[in-house]
């Protein structure tokens, strides 16, 4: 076969085996070698193991924890990898067997494409295989990098909140989110203006939605998962400056270095050991930004709806609602790689197809067989 | 709409049985010629021809989703395969085999609600229709590919001119590379819808599986030792892979997965 010939490698002669001295014993061990990881049927071995691994661990996993996938997209890869995977084991087994069995894949991918442009004869024809085989490469090559240095985040904004995104060295800020709804009255989408600050000044900002998510560089803000409205704030009587209105990021001075601030909410509903909601948790704190003292108010039945913090009287009033929204920010820094590799990819395939139909010059028709 | 796709979707039924019911007539008393059995497929094409045509313009994008519409375009795909392999290798013997998978997928899209639905916004968008048609056609054409293996596997000729080895070549070809751009086009809106390329949800992996495993077809199709036989094994172990990752995952999880 001719593909056969094509993939002997650039040590594939027989005559060198067979001289009988050590040397040439070794260059035939090797040319041996080569020639198993070039042999495009140790790629389909591999990729048989890995389809029955992938295909078996895939279903077993399920019926194991129904949730498992929505919890391992939470994690880039390598996270899981090093947090989760170690204790789900012997759950993981077949996860672990499938990077190994991906990164002989990707050994013997890169093999056969060195052998091609080593042996390589048929240029005009070959170029569509070899484009395939290059664009598979880069894409991997991104989503190794994209693992191994992304990050995954979610942050709950209330309109007009803004947000420090752990990790990834920037803020998030709502300015507006409004629910799309189809004429019948069904919420079917959200459009959220979001602003993204680093180191304090506007960065960039845009409009998201379904399928258009704010993209820069590397990192992308999603469309909220779950949103609704709720408690975000409300207003304060204080004994030292009278009414004060408490928000999403937003602390009132009370003079003498002492602020005011919000330390979370519970919603109607909600409990969260004793406190039921729903109601706000109070902080007073320092100039230096120390706790001074917190408290929970709440109108709900049994709670308090004031209390005294360190010498300061605070009375609940009218508790404010607005909208919130889940936001999922992911940074992956191999995507772009992913993206030229797709176009490559792509590019190939538009090529074998023009090769295989006898478009190409100097290619016959249906040289696909 | 809802009538007008009942008519077209029925006639193409009719005339695609029309062609069955032609070719074994026209075989067992071989009073005419077993090609006419071409032209009610034919006609059964320019139905669903229309019918395609009709819901694109109604619902303004292509009509490639839901049950009914996935269905007939993947019926589609089998029968411009059938036809071309019928006019260029006289595969008149394989036409039937085509025409009963085609006349199996439209009954199957007939439990499909028929009306013309607005797209919500995660699916309004160009990268998930071609995902979708691309991954449809591509079906089809792996289903023909099954096809052709068996009537290899059992020794029956589909064409007289002992073309089968290169029908079954071509269909696995075709629908490799559109599959290809059927997985391109869905990593590249799970990336703007969902947060990634690479989701770890069961439907996408199992689409992996299906591309790696056509992969692997790919590059033994041509080597010695691996086209006879083997390769119709393999055609046919691969469209029960793909008729598993469309439907039998969908069986399997269906009472509590809700990515699916
Ligand atoms: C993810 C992995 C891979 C993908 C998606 C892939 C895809 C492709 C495609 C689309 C073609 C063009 C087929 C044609 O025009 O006939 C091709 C050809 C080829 N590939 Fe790959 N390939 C992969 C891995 C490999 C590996 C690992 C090897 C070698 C060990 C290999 C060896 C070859 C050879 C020799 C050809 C040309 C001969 C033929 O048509 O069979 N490929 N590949």
């Amino acid at each position: 076969m001719e593909n056969d010939k094509r993939n002997r490698g650039f040590t594939g002669s027989g005559s060198l085996a067979g001289d009988g001295s050590g040397s040439g014993r070794l260059r035939g061990a090797l040319a041996g070698l080569w020639r198993v990881s070039t042999s495009p049927v140790t790629f389909v071995v591999l990729t048989i193991l890995w389809c029955v691994d992938l295909g078996a661990g895939s279903v077993a996993a399920y019926f194991n924890d129904p949730k498992f996938w929505v919890k391992m997209d939470l994690y880039p890869f390598n996270l899981w990898m090093k947090q989760v995977a170690p204790r789900m084991f012997p759950q993981s087994l077949w996860i672990y067997i499938l990077v190994i069995l991906s990164y002989l894949m990707i050994a013997s991918l890169l093999l056969c494409t060195v052998n091609w442009f080593l042996r390589r004869r048929k240029m005009i024809k070959g170029l569509g295989e070899v484009l395939v085989h290059l664009g598979f490469l880069m894409i991997f090559a991104g989503f190794v990098i994209g693992s191994a240095l992304g990050a995954r985040d979610q942050v709950t904004l209330a309109v007009g909140q803004k947000k420090d995104v752990p990790g990834m060295g920037l803020s998030l800020q709502l300015e507006d989110l409004k629910i799309v709804q189809s004429p019948q009255g069904r919420p079917v989408d959200t459009l959220s203006d979001i602003k993204v600050y680093r180191d304090n000044s506007i960065f960039t900002e845009g409009r998201i939605r379904t399928n258009h998510p704010l993209i820069w560089g590397s990192t992308v803000v999603y469309p909220p998962e779950d949103y609704g409205s709720g408690v975000t704030g409300g207003v304060i009587g204080t004994s030292v400056r009278g009414a004060v209105i408490l928000g999403p990021g937003r602390s009132v001075s009370l003079g003498g270095d002492r602020t005011l601030s919000l330390g979370g909410v519970l919603q109607r509903g909600q409990r969260r050991g004793r406190a039921v909601g729903p109601g706000l948790l109070v902080l007073l704190k320092d100039g230096a930004g120390r706790l001074i003292d917190s408290t929970y108010l709440s109108p709900a039945p049994g709670m308090r709806a004031e209390d005294d913090m360190a010498g300061v009287r605070v009375t609940l009033g009218e508790l404010s609602e607005s909208t919130y929204g889940v936001f999922r920010v992911h940074r992956d820094q191999g995507v772009w790689l992913v993206i030229v590799g797709t176009v490559i990819l792509g590019l190939g395939t538009l090529w074998a197809r023009a090769g295989y139909l006898g478009v190409l010059p100097g290619v016959g028709e249906g040289s696909g067989s | 709409m809802e009538s007008t796709t009942l008519a077209l979707h029925t006639s193409s039924l009719v005339f695609y049985g029309v062609s069955l019911g032609v070719y074994f007539v026209t075989r067992a008393t071989r009073a005419l010629p077993q090609k006419i059995a071409v032209w009610p497929a034919l006609a059964g094409l320019f139905c669903q021809l229309v019918l395609l045509l009709i819901r694109w313009k109604a619902g303004d994008h292509l009509p490639v989703t839901g049950l009914f519409e996935t269905q007939q375009f993947l019926a589609l795909w089998v029968i411009i395969a059938a036809l071309y392999f019928a006019f260029r290798y006289w595969a008149y013997n394989f036409f039937p085999a085509a025409v009963g998978l085609a006349i199996a997928a439209l009954v199957f899209a007939s439990r499909g609600p028929m009306a013309v639905t607005p797209l919500t916004p995660a699916i309004d968008t160009p990268l998930f229709l071609i995902h979708i048609a691309t991954s449809f056609a591509a079906y089809g054409l792996f289903g023909v590919a099954a096809l052709v293996g068996v009537y290899r596997l059992m020794g029956w000729s589909g064409s007289p001119i002992n073309a089968e080895r290169r029908m079954i070549d071509e269909s696995i070809y075709l629908g490799y590379i559109l599959f290809t751009w059927a997985m391109i086009a869905g990593s590249l809106w799970a990336y703007l819808a969902w947060g990634s390329y690479w989701t770890w949800r069961i439907k996408g992996l199992w689409s992996w599986i299906l591309w790696f495993y056509y992969s692997g077809v790919l590059h033994v199709r041509n080597r010695s030792g691996w086209h006879g036989w083997p390769l119709d094994i393999l055609a046919i172990v691969g469209f029960v892979l793909t008729l598993f990752t469309y439907l039998g995952l969908g069986l399997l999880f269906k009472t509590s997965h809700p990515l699916l």
